[in-house]
Formats: structure tokens, C-alpha cells, sequence
């Protein structure tokens, strides 16, 4: 279907003072026809039910039309012309338009009418960017890309092979460079939560020391050792999966979730010489994981402290980083900014693919007094503000990652958390995650689930 | 995702992942004899095989061809390799610094003393007797060589460099007239430009040293003038005043690339 288009044409038909109208009509069809989107497949004006999208497109099911019942879309579009009045409309990421563009795509994607919508694409015909939904979460599936004749065709075929394979899971890393804050444990928990939601649930235990995920699941390593899949393409890394089960009321043994443990043999790759035996190195993991995104709703990566191989491999194969810290543990805050300033741009780089991106933090085993929350939101203002010239600003690459809520208008500090509850670090001894065995536990890790991920 | 993870790391691959286009020369004795030496140093080949990648999991020698032959004649199943970025200057350089390819030198453009260097390795490699490289330099560098397009006015220099010895000058010369600076970038609007756009431009501008721009920092500048709020902008004046701007003798220059 592409090769029926001339782009060469259809971008030399654009004018360079193009309005919105223009690009919708000389770019946007075309698109939507070399998306593989026939004229009955797209609506224009599409009512999301928080604003109407330019565009909406699905395939067709049998015996229903989508440009005649406009439900349903699997993609949303957001168009803006090259110039507005005499205005002119740059959408290079990080220009104040883009960030406009990909707030009102953010907010399409969420709109009750688009549950079932997984693409957003973002474009004025100079720039574009592809967007994926999962759940809660909107995410970059490309970068910002500038379209010339050269590189219209490449662009065109890179999202129509996203949109033609859609990955099913969302693979979250949890990370703080700062240990002890409770990764491993909000892992087991917020798959256990999960899997009560009926998601399909991997667990990868990236952990080349302590295992401790292993551990508290009561697994051992499986067939095949994730540390040989590593340096080993012959070998099949689905065998590498144990699966973790509960029995039920009838004493029958049922699968919760999947786990990748931990292994032995994950230890000798922080010695150099076996770490050059992996091909790919950081990026490897990824390429093993690609696998799973078909087949699961989450894939969860425990991953472990400090800037490593280990903890590399794990932001790299992850779409969203996870990160827990405590209130009362200033090297937790102060290392959330690090893995946002330092270490994403760095993976980001390596994928260009715009992703992985940072959630918020959250307050792990929080016990909430007036003062430690002073203290605390005091420790935060010292960590993202920065001088602007002469004055104090709070830096806005790091603000929306500690108070998500603030805004110029109401300067709300909330901060998600997980209240501290004695139970869910003794659950460990029981082999059992907490949210399985305990009410409170589950209601907790619930509302975790419900703030990041699930959508209500 | 790119590989460049790989690039540039010293790195333990399988041997029957790596492929070679070219044979090596040497002597079935030496690679026997290099083979037991590394055989003897526990399977390890401490000089590794420049490789780069050609697919997922896939390699070719680019240098050290050497090394390769006597990987497979040790029977190795893994060999220490170095995975570099395939640009095909970087190949060459790898080439050049294995010894398995002779550097080249502009005989158009090259200085007086690099021409005596490479005339002097002609005559020690053949035993060129009637060429006196100083007075061969000194010819060459008195006739209109800018201007020839082969190595045969060479010949005509009455300098001992026949035809006959061509084939080896073709060697370590090459003949190239110096290329016309690469055509300017169309113009963009600062307006509308995306930061790549202006830094591309400012760096034609400063690489090919026009209106005093080489003494400019383009990346620092590009970013300056990209995250101006152009918004409210009714001309291009406001761009001397920002940090780092340009100073306004050199706005004239950057009107040439840039419109509002």
C-alpha cells in the first residue's frame, strides 16, 4: 500500500505556511491510507469524551464499520498545522508546542471513549511522534522525528511495524540506585496484585548477588539459567521460567505468576571477563525479554542497586522506571534525581526510541507524622531547585517526578505512598507475598497499582 | 535498538559467528607456530581480531587477519575480538594500523617533506636506484600537479619514476584535486528550526572558517538560540544580546543560512 503514494509529492504539496486544515487534508490521509487505514476505517473530529481528536482509526470488524460507529479506536491523532495565524508551530521535542501536543494526546489516549485505544501519533508533517497507552500510562513509541524526503519512507514503515505488532505487556523496571528501599518487596507485591487483577505477570530477578526475590518466593533456578541465555542465542529462554503457584481452598496447586530467578551463575558476569563474552552487553537483556511482550499484561524487573551492568540491563529493556524511596532516607531521594538527570538520558540515547521514561516517586513503608513530612518535603525542595540567574526555580525536568500534582496555581506537595505495615517485610519468611495473605497489604498495593498502572 | 553497547569493547565471541572475506597469506609454518603459542597461553589470543558487526549476533574481520587464521587453526572456540563502529574510514584506519593496508597520501595537496617520506619508502621497498627523492619532491612540486587528474605527468618529470612503476606509486599516492567547499545548507527560519537545524548551519559556517564563525562554540550556540523565546521576535537583532550570542559583525554572515 505505501508504494502507491509519491511522498516526494505529498510533501512538496504542503505549503510551508500550511494550517492546521492543510496538513490534515495533503499529509494526514495519506498517512492514515500508508498506515494501511482505508477511508471507511478513519473519522475526523472524533469525540473522546475529554475533546475531540482530529483523527480516530480502527481496522474494521466484520459487519462493522468504524467511520459509522465511531467506537473503539485503536488510534488517535493530534494535528497541527506548520503555522497558526502568522504564528509559527514548532513541534521539536522539548518546544513549548510539543509539550502542548503531547498533553492533549496524553489526555485523548485517557478519555473514556478510548479504553481500547493503544496508538497516539502527534504531527504537523514537519515533526511526528508515535505514542503508546498502556493502561495508565502513556509512553513515547518513537522519537520526536523530523520528516524529510529522505527519511519519510523509513519513518512510515517504523510505525506501521509498531502498529502492526502491538506489545501487549508493560515492562516496569523497579530502580533506585539507593538500596534498601524496598524494590524487592514492592515487586513480589505489585505482581500479586496484579495477578489478582487477572493480568498475566512475569517477574524477572535481575539480582546477580542476592537473589532475594528468588528467595522470598521460595524458587530455585530453572532448567535453563538466565546467565546462560546471556551468552547463549541456541538456548531457549522460556525454559527458563518457574512458575510461582499458591494452592487454593481445595488444597489444587495454582499458577499466580511467571518468575525468571535468579541464578548462580549471574555473579561471574560483574567479573570483566565474562561480562565481554556478552554480545550487545546492557542491551542484551532487552533483546532476551522481547519475547515475553507478546505474551504478557506486565513484565516486572527487580532490578538491583547501583549504576552496573545489572541495574544498566534493566532500565534499558523497561518502557517505565518504578522507583521507591523513603521519606526519612535522604540518599533515597537524592538518587531518584541521578537515574532521572543521569542515567535515563544516558539509556535513552542508546534506544532512541524515546523511551524508557520515569514515574514518580512514591514513600515506601511510609509512617506519616507532620514533622517527617516537613522534613521531607523540605530535603525534596533543596534536591530539584535550581538557580535561574539570580533566583531560585524548582527545576522543571525534575519536579513533575517528586510533586506530580504541583502546578504554578495550587503548589501541591502529595507524594504517593505505601504505608509502613509490619507484615509485609515478615512475609518474606512465609514464601508468600504479603498482598496474598493479608487484606490491608492487598488494599495498599492495590492503590499502588491504581495510581501508576490500571486504569479505572 | 543500535549495538553500539558492543563498540569499541574488547569482547570473548564465538569464533563461528565470525566470518572473513579476505584469506590470509602467511605461511602455513607461522600460523602453526602462532596457533601453539596461543594454545600454550591457555586458548588466549592476547592481540585480538578487529571485527564489525554485519547483522544480530554476526561479525566480519576487518583487520588482524592474522589473528583470525591462527584462531581457527588453534580450533578456538571463543576469541578475543574488538567490535568497531563500521564507518569505512574507520575500517581503513583499522586496516592501516594492522599493517594490512598502506595509508595513502594526496600527491595534489601533500607538503614537500611528506613527499620526500613516501618517495624515500618507494625507493628502500623496490630498490628504485634513479630516484633521488629531494630532487623528485622538488619537480613535483614545480609543475601544476592541482590540476592532474592521473599519476602520468609523473612520468614526464624526467625524475626516475617511470611507467613501469606506477602500479606501486598508485599505491601510497592518490591524485585528487582538492574538493570546492560542500554547497550551504538551505536557509531556515530560527523561528521554525529545530535545534539540529541550526546547530548543522552554524557548523557549515564554522568548520568552513566563512565570516570569522570559526572561533564560535556551534553546539553552545545552536542551544542558545533554540531555547530563545523567539516568539515575540520582529527581527533577528535580538541574537547578539544572548548567551552565547554572536557578536553583530557577524549577523550579515548568519543572515546568509537564517530568516526570522
Amino acid at each position: 500500500m505505501m508504494t502507491n503514494i509519491d511522498w516526494d509529492q505529498v510533501l512538496d504539496s504542503i505549503s510551508e505556511n500550511a494550517a492546521e486544515p492543510e496538513v490534515e487534508d495533503r499529509f494526514v490521509k495519506p498517512l492514515l491510507n500508508a498506515l494501511g487505514f482505508s477511508p471507511d476505517e478513519w473519522v475526523q473530529q472524533f469525540k473522546t469524551g475529554k475533546g475531540p481528536a482530529d483523527f480516530a482509526a480502527r481496522k474494521n470488524d466484520e459487519g462493522d464499520k468504524f467511520s459509522v460507529s465511531k467506537i473503539n479506536p485503536n488510534l488517535v491523532i493530534e494535528v497541527k498545522g506548520r503555522v497558526s495565524g502568522k504564528a509559527i508551530i514548532n513541534l521539536a521535542e522539548g518546544t513549548p508546542m510539543y509539550k502542548k501536543a503531547k498533553e492533549q494526546i496524553t489526555g485523548y489516549l485517557l478519555a473514556p471513549k478510548c479504553q481500547t485505544s493503544q496508538w497516539g501519533i502527534i504531527t504537523n508533517s514537519t515533526d511526528i511522534q508515535l505514542f503508546r497507552r498502556h493502561g495508565k500510562i502513556v509512553l513515547p513509541a518513537t522519537n520526536c522525528m523530523r520528516i524529510t524526503q529522505n527519511n519519510i519512507i523509513d519513518i512510515i514503515t517504523r510505525i506501521k511495524k509498531l502498529l502492526d505488532n502491538q506489545p501487549k505487556a508493560l515492562t516496569i523496571c523497579i530502580y533506585n540506585d539507593k538500596g534498601g528501599v524496598g524494590k524487592t518487596t514492592t515487586t513480589i507485591n505489585l505482581a500479586a496484585i496484579l495477578r489478582q487483577q487477572q493480568k498475566k505477570v512475569l517477574v524477572v530477578d535481575f539480582d546477580p548477588q542476592q537473589g532475594d526475590l528468588t528467595d522470598s518466593l521460595g524458587l530455585q533456578e530453572g532448567k535453563v539459567k538466565l546467565s546462560d541465555c546471556l551468552v547463549d542465542e541456541s538456548l531457549n529462554v522460556k525454559e527458563t521460567i518457574q512458575p510461582f503457584n499458591l494452592k487454593n481452598k481445595a488444597g489444587q496447586l495454582v499458577k499466580m505468576f511467571d518468575v525468571i530467578p535468579s541464578d548462580s551463575g549471574l555473579s561471574k558476569f560483574m567479573g570483566y571477563e565474562y561480562e565481554a563474552k556478552i554480545e550487545k552487553g546492557s542491551a542484551r537483556l532487552r533483546d532476551l525479554l522481547d519475547i515475553f511482550v507478546r505474551h504478557y499484561d506486565y513484565i516486572l524487573i527487580d532490578a538491583p542497586t547501583s549504576w552496573t551492568f545489572f541495574s544498566k540491563s534493566c532500565v534499558i529493556a523497561s518502557d517505565v522506571i518504578l522507583m521507591p524511596t523513603e521519606h526519612n532516607n535522604f540518599s533515597s531521594l537524592k538518587n531518584a534525581a541521578k537515574v532521572i538527570k543521569y542515567f535515563l538520558p544516558e539509556v535513552k540515547k542508546l534506544r532512541q526510541d524515546g523511551g524508557p521514561i520515569a514515574l514518580p516517586i512514591f514513600f515506601n513503608r511510609h509512617k506519616e507524622t507532620e514533622a517527617s513530612i516537613k522534613r521531607a518535603n523540605a530535603e525534596i525542595k533543596a534536591i530539584i531547585t535550581v538557580k535561574k540567574g539570580e533566583t531560585d526555580i524548582l527545576d522543571p525536568n525534575l519536579l513533575p517526578y517528586y510533586w506530580p500534582k504541583y502546578t504554578k496555581a495550587v503548589t501541591d506537595t502529595t507524594i504517593f505512598y505505601v504505608p509502613e505495615y509490619e507484615v509485609v517485610s515478615s512475609a518474606a519468611f512465609s514464601r508468600k507475598p504479603a498482598a496474598f495473605q493479608h487484606k490491608k497489604a492487598a488494599e495498599y498495593y492495590l492503590k499502588l497499582a491504581k495510581e501508576y498502572f490500571l486504569y479505572e | 535498538m543500535s549495538n553500539s553497547e558492543n563498540i569499541g569493547k574488547l569482547m570473548h565471541l564465538k569464533l563461528s559467528k565470525i566470518e572473513s572475506a579476505e584469506p590470509c597469506s602467511e605461511s602455513e609454518f607461522i600460523i602453526a607456530g602462532a596457533a601453539e603459542a596461543v594454545l600454550q597461553a591457555g586458548n588466549r589470543n592476547w592481540i585480538p581480531i578487529i571485527v564489525k558487526e554485519t547483522g544480530d549476533y554476526q561479525y566480519q574481520v576487518v583487520s588482524n587477519h592474522f589473528v583470525y587464521a591462527v584462531a581457527q587453526q588453534a580450533k578456538l572456540d571463543l576469541v578475543w575480538c574488538i567490535v568497531i563502529d563500521p564507518k569505512p574510514s574507520n575500517i581503513e584506519q583499522a586496516k592501516i594500523l594492522a599493517r594490512e593496508a598502506n595509508p595513502k597520501v594526496n600527491l595534489s595537496t601533500a607538503s614537500k617533506d611528506t613527499i620526500i617520506a613516501v618517495l624515500k619508502y618507494l625507493v628502500q621497498e623496490h630498490n628504485w636506484k634513479t630516484v633521488k627523492p629531494v630532487e623528485a619532491a622538488n619537480k613535483i612540486l614545480a609543475s601544476n600537479r592541482e590540476q592532474w587528474s592521473d599519476f602520468i605527468p609523473l612520468t614526464k618529470l624526467q625524475c626516475g619514476l617511470t611507467k613501469a612503476r606506477l602500479d606501486c606509486i598508485a599505491k601510497v599516492f592518490t591524485i585528487s584535486p582538492p574538493p570546492p567547499p560542500p554547497p550551504p545548507p538551505e536557509k531556515v527560519s530560527v523561528k521554525r528550526a529545530s535545534r539540529d537545524e541550526i546547530f548543522d548551519r552554524l557548523n557549515y559556517l564554522s568548520t568552513n572558517k566563512i565570516g570569522g564563525f570559526e572561533n564560535i562554540d556551534a553546539e553552545k550556540t545552536a542551544d542558545a538560540i533554540f531555547n530563545a523565546n523567539k516568539g515575540k521576535w520582529k527581527s533577528l537583532t535580538p541574537i547578539p544580546k544572548l548567551e552565547p550570542g554572536l557578536d553583530t559583525a557577524k549577523m550579515k554572515t548568519f543572515k546568509t543560512l537564517f530568516t526570522l
